[in-house]
């Protein structure tokens, strides 16, 4: 990977009429990467993607392939590929012209076409099915000949929009692994769109998190999970808690929290979301100016003091199921434990999930394992349990990250 | 059953079961009357496709709203007396009609612009304007048989292209091909089911053209409906005009069954490899 990016977005809007599916979305996509596009739908995690095709034009912003600008060329001019969510492989062809297609095109050779066309169908294991019909292929098979339709063009980019969506689940996982393994012998940078988080974050290399039309996160899938800059990026990328924060303020270094739910806590700074760092400050003349980063240590304490208190309306505290213990009995030294009673155990192999219900709704979730999950059972359902955590495993995060920085 | 008797009187007719009134169809009269019937529906039919097909095509792409307008406005003739409508063909294609205005101005502007550049002492277009004599010759009865069948050319046309998956053409474009291209090898293609249906539905009616000949061909332009009509009042031969509507209506049958041998032979071919 190189730090040129091929692919450099920037600052591009677009609107549909007054509604904006895309807003300022700035981002660098690096050669022979998997970039993952992730967003629930309507996100405009689709039309970013219809843009770098070529089929919608940017409102406002620039788009760069290779640092030339990729806006005035046309779809057909462009050295990037697209596998439409449909497929849309022709139906009145043979796979084969299916895949030689975009070659002929392309003026190549009859005989350097047969060529390619056969090594496109080596790749994706379609060797002898050439002369078949697309509506006697299987629904994976199709996809595979999508994908040989665009890798014998040898694309810079290729687009992938939903590439697993219309699979059933078995053939998604194998697919998965297909799609990187192909990616790493042919070397073309690869950019997915999926609202499926499980999905991006075992493809990709990197995801950038998509909602409303705003870029949300744009971090690895590692980082993403461990990392997250607000809520409800931490919500898409995999299940978390989520408590209100009263107020918090930073005092020695460390962040103090109170709650309506929780204990007051003392918690260490690296709890905090990189987004706090930047909120807008409450200046001595009450004048909102925006501070740049300033790394994980507060500049002076009235600042932070300040910082987190304008914001701690929209904080919350947040906790992954992975890092909540559950004991029946109340634990002896945790920086957090809350009693409530047991819920559903569901046995997942090779650990199970219990639900914890407080003032009677189910409300938190543990992953415990299995030893622990059968002394639970024996309790029943409904006896007391304690669900406890370490503080710094928790999540200091602003509800919004896009919103709070306005 | 008529197709099978003989006239006994002015207005008895036996059945005899003879075919003579079929034989007297292959008379060389009869065949270049029906040879002129299939191929003014024929050339009628293809100008309907050809011209149908961008229109399909606009309105397929349209806006939801642009698009119910535009199908009304196909639509609006339906609501004219067909005897109405060609009545005013009449007048548009008479030899002083409109599209003769039309065609007379054009001609002078086009002298004009050839004297512009240098070349009216030529005479390219000839010393002056000839209207196009349209009635009473087979391009009028073309022309009006166009224009009453283009909108059931039009409407499967559209409903072939509406329903087509705008990725079948976003896909091609993404694979290097340019408009042109992915019309005639994408989405033509991809429309033939819809474009058979529009020649069937075109094609068929105009065999049976009885009232656009009658007036648009002066009588001079017969097609097979008029001497059908012929037979059975003017000439008084319900035996022979039974024969020849039958013939008409067997030729329907055998397009229809041709379409119908041609879906299922497609199918078992594909089922087979």
């Amino acid at each position: 990977m190189t730090d040129n990016p091929i692919v450099s977005i920037r600052h591009v809007s677009k609107y549909f009429g007054k509604f904006a599916a895309l807003e300022d979305v700035s981002l660098d996509i690096h050669a022979g990467e998997i970039f993952a596009l992730l967003g629930p739908s309507g996100c405009g995690k689709s039309t970013l993607l219809r843009i770098l095709s070529g089929f919608e034009t940017p409102s406002e912003g620039e788009l760069l392939l290779d640092n030339k600008d990729l806006v005035p060329l046309k779809p057909n001019k462009r050295p990037i590929n697209m596998v439409f969510q449909s497929y849309a492989v022709f139906p009145h062809m043979t796979v084969e012209d299916n895949v030689a297609y975009g070659l002929k095109m392309e003026g190549v050779s009859k005989s350097e076409i047969t060529s390619r066309v056969n090594e496109a169908l080596e790749q994706v294991h379609l060797t002898g099915l050439g002369q078949r019909k697309p509506n006697q292929l299987s629904g994976g098979q199709r996809q595979r000949v999508a994908l040989a339709r665009v890798l014998v063009k040898k694309p810079r980019l290729l687009l992938l929009d939903e590439p697993l969506s219309a699979l059933d689940a078995k053939l998604r996982d194998a697919m998965r692994l297909e799609l990187v393994k192909l990616q790493e012998s042919v070397g073309i940078t690869f950019v997915i769109v999926t609202h499926d988080q499980s999905e991006a974050m075992a493809i990709a290399d990197r995801i950038a998190v998509l909602n409303d039309g705003k870029l949300r996160q744009l971090a690895t899938p590692a980082e993403l999970y461990q990392r997250p800059v607000d809520a409800f990026v931490a919500d898409f990328v995999g299940k978390i808690h989520c408590f209100d924060v009263a107020s918090a303020s930073i005092e020695n270094e460390l962040i103090q929290v109170t709650s309506s739910t929780l204990p007051p806590l003392s918690l260490p700074p690296s709890v905090m979301s990189s987004a706090l760092h930047s909120l807008p400050v409450a200046s001595s003349g009450g004048v909102q100016q925006t501070q740049q980063s300033i790394g994980r240590q507060p500049r002076s304490q009235t600042d932070a003091i300040g910082r987190l208190d304008s914001a701690s309306g929209k904080l919350v505290l947040a906790i992954r199921p992975e890092h909540i213990s559950a004991s029946l009995s109340e634990p002896a030294s945790a920086d957090v434990s809350l009693l409530g009673s047991i819920g559903d155990i569901a046995f997942q192999g090779q650990h199970s999930i219990l639900e914890i219900v407080i003032d009677g709704k189910p409300s938190l979730t543990a992953i415990v394992e299995n030893a622990a999950a059968q002394a639970l059972h024996n309790a029943g359902f409904g006896s007391p349990v304690w669900a406890y955590w370490t503080a710094s495993d928790m999540l200091l995060l602003p509800e919004n990250a896009s919103n709070g920085s306005n | 059953m008529y197709s099978f008797g003989e006239n006994v009187s002015l207005v008895d007719i036996e059945t005899t079961w003879t075919f003579d009134n079929y034989a007297r169809i292959f008379k060389p009269e009869i065949m270049t009357l029906l040879w002129r019937t299939v191929w003014i529906s024929l050339v009628a039919t293809v100008v309907c496709l050809i011209v149908g097909f961008p229109v399909a095509l606009v309105i397929a792409t349209a806006s939801p709203a642009a698009k119910a307008w535009l199908l009304l406005l196909i639509m609006l003739p339906f609501w004219t007396n067909l005897l109405i409508r060609t009545y005013s063909l009449l007048n548009i294609l008479g030899t002083r009609g409109r599209l003769n205005e039309l065609l007379g101005w054009l001609w002078l502007r086009c002298n004009d612009f050839l004297s512009f550049i240098g070349a009216g002492e030529l005479g390219l277009l000839g010393e002056k304007f000839v209207p196009i004599k349209f009635l009473g010759t087979p391009s009028g009865v073309v022309l009006g048989i166009i224009y009453v069948s283009l909108p059931f050319a039009i409407l499967p046309l559209y409903s072939s292209l509406e329903r087509m998956d705008r990725s079948y053409l976003e896909a091609s474009m993404d694979l290097g091909a340019g408009q042109m291209q992915t019309f005639f090898r994408i989405l033509v293609p991809l429309a033939m089911p819809g474009i058979l249906t529009a020649f069937i539905i075109t094609f068929i009616p105009a065999l049976g053209q009885f009232l656009i000949p009658d007036l648009l061909g002066r009588g001079q332009v017969d097609m097979v409906a008029n001497v059908i009509q012929r037979q059975f009042k003017g000439a008084n031969d319900w035996p022979f005009g039974s024969a020849l509507s039958l013939m008409l209506l067997y030729v329907t049958f055998i397009l229809l069954a041709l379409r119908a041998f041609g879906d299922a032979a497609k199918a078992r071919r594909e089922s087979i490899r």
